[in-house]
């Protein structure tokens, strides 16, 4: 499903953030990285997102090679990957509603897919009621929620949470890690980059450390790194 | 592409346009400016192109027959005349008709015409006109060959020079609107650049969604097209005006030498050359900044 194959990125300032990385993620996996700050956590985010390209080595999602990706494939390539950030990422002028039904649109999908699709997903994240609301008017762990409702809306078969629960206080994290089990649950792959101690070692799921660009540690087990 | 999406675009197109209030102005005022241009160059080019074909079509020389000439002379310079390839018509004038014509043309003033009729110092003459203008000068000068023909006036000389000044002021008039078109694709682009900077995160989160770069930069090319379209219906009002203002008081004069065409002849051709113009410039401001900030 994911696969990093020898990956290093060496960006144009000469800093290596990743240092021939590999690692293989399966269907339907649970997956943590974590590392400190500069660790090249968001690295690894960046290149299956493809905003960079790898300095050398492969990558392969879902089958794709992400690194050959011409810039006109990328739109279809990203419309198998859901994602989640820690600012959340809502347009702010759209009603919970429309900022799932964007994510539709931009696909081309229909109004009659969008009228069927967006009251299952909301009702999913438990914001049956807050469909006509502004991102604003609602908490954090709620925003939360409909970024995780808009990436689960099409059926990505890859869920990519970068920080999902860096704004939330622990007990509204718990709901979103909750949540992310669930998705897991529905077949979807899930890979969670953070550095929260407590969610990592609650969970007791996969855990892959980095740092200074290199793993130092891939196991499943139930505690985390020294942060 | 869904009802919704083009639904989607011009509401995004039209919102940022509003938006953005003085620049979205100033890009109309320079584009106006551009087609006002535009549309000056263009009422000059079909006029002249008019003109010249009425020029065309009633170009002919005159040829003067020595004074001694007799009818046989005149009968053989008008058979050598026919026999030439290039020649269309030929109409015989006797120094007589000459005289009535030119009472006719001075009418009253006609004081050192009078007693001439007695003692007429003019010549007969043939008016010849040609088949291909483009031969004239070879065919003058086979005429000129001809026994007992006097004197050829063409008055190409002063086509030519009318020709020249019409040119010149087109050359001027076409440099000037591209020089008014690049500054405003200059401006749009930077109008739309701006917008692209205020909904950068919009874009973003766009891009992560899986949209097609088309999709995103619908919204601003359309922006740019209405930039475009409020520009050419500014400046089809001030041409309009202009050119009514300008076929009331000026036109007149020209008029009985030319003629030009009236308002309501070129409006269509105007408004569908300036809108088209106006469109196209709107949505290449809009692509010239799309291509520097958005595919990154």
């Amino acid at each position: 499903m994911i696969f990093f194959n020898n990956v290093t990125k060496q960006y144009d300032n000469g800093t290596i953030a990743l240092d021939n990385i590999n690692f293989f993620i399966d269907k339907g996996e649970f997956v943590f990285i974590v590392g400190s700050s500069g660790a090249g956590k968001s690295t690894i985010t960046k290149l299956i997102l493809c905003e960079e390209k790898p300095t050398s080595g492969t990558i392969l999602i879902n089958g794709i090679d992400v690194g050959g990706l011409k810039h006109r494939e990328m739109p279809y390539y990203r419309r198998q990957l859901g994602m989640v950030f820690q600012d959340f990422r809502l347009l702010p002028n759209k009603t919970v509603y429309d900022n799932i039904a964007f994510a539709m649109q931009v696909r081309g999908a229909t109004n009659r897919e969008i009228r069927r699709a967006v009251p299952n997903v909301l009702s999913m994240v438990g914001l049956s009621g807050k469909a006509k609301v502004r991102p604003h008017e609602l908490s954090g762990g709620e925003q939360q929620r409909v970024a995780l409702a808009r990436a689960m809306v099409n059926n990505p078969p890859v869920l990519i949470a970068d920080e999902p629960t860096g704004n939330l206080d622990p007990a509204t994290a718990d709901g979103i890690m909750q949540l992310l089990e669930d998705i897991n649950k529905r077949g979807t792959t899930v890979l969670t980059v953070t550095h929260a101690k407590d969610i990592v070692n609650k969970m007791k799921k996969r855990v892959v450390e980095i740092s200074n660009g290199k793993i130092i540690r891939d196991e499943v087990g139930g505690y985390c790194c020294e942060l | 592409m869904s009802f919704r999406s083009i639904k989607y675009f011009i509401k995004e197109g039209v919102k940022s346009f509003a938006l953005n209030g003085l620049m979205s102005m100033a890009s109309v005022v320079t584009v106006s400016l551009c087609l006002v241009l535009f549309g000056v160059y263009l009422l000059f080019s079909m006029n002249l192109n008019y003109a010249a074909s009425q020029v065309e079509a009633g170009y002919e020389i005159q040829l003067y027959i020595e004074e001694t000439a007799d009818s046989d002379d005149i009968q053989a310079v008008k058979s050598a005349l026919m026999s030439i390839e290039n020649v269309n018509s030929i109409e015989f004038v006797s120094k007589g008709e000459a005289l009535k014509e030119w009472n006719e043309k001075f009418g009253g003033d006609a004081e050192f015409l009078e007693g001439l009729e007695d003692d007429n110092p003019l010549r007969d003459s043939f008016k010849v006109s040609f088949k291909d203008l483009s031969l004239t000068e070879e065919t003058i000068s086979q005429i000129e060959k001809i026994k007992m023909v006097a004197k050829v006036t063409n008055n190409q000389v002063v086509v030519d020079k009318l020709v020249g000044i019409t040119t010149n002021v087109q050359k001027v008039s076409f440099w000037l609107m591209v020089f008014f078109a690049v500054i405003s694709v200059f401006i749009i682009s930077n109008t739309i650049r701006i917008t692209v900077f205020a909904r950068r995160r919009e874009v973003n989160i766009m891009k992560f969604v899986g949209a097609t770069d088309w999709f995103i930069s619908c919204p601003f090319v359309i922006e740019g097209i209405i930039i475009g379209f409020i520009g050419a219906l500014t400046a089809m009002l001030i041409v309009s005006q202009a050119y009514g203002y300008f076929i009331s008081e000026v036109g007149l004069v020209i008029e009985e030498n030319i003629n030009i065409y009236d308002l309501s002849s070129v409006f269509w051709v105007l408004f569908g050359s300036l809108i088209g113009m106006g469109v196209v410039l709107g949505a290449s401001g809009s692509g010239v900044s799309l291509r520097k900030h958005l595919y990154v």
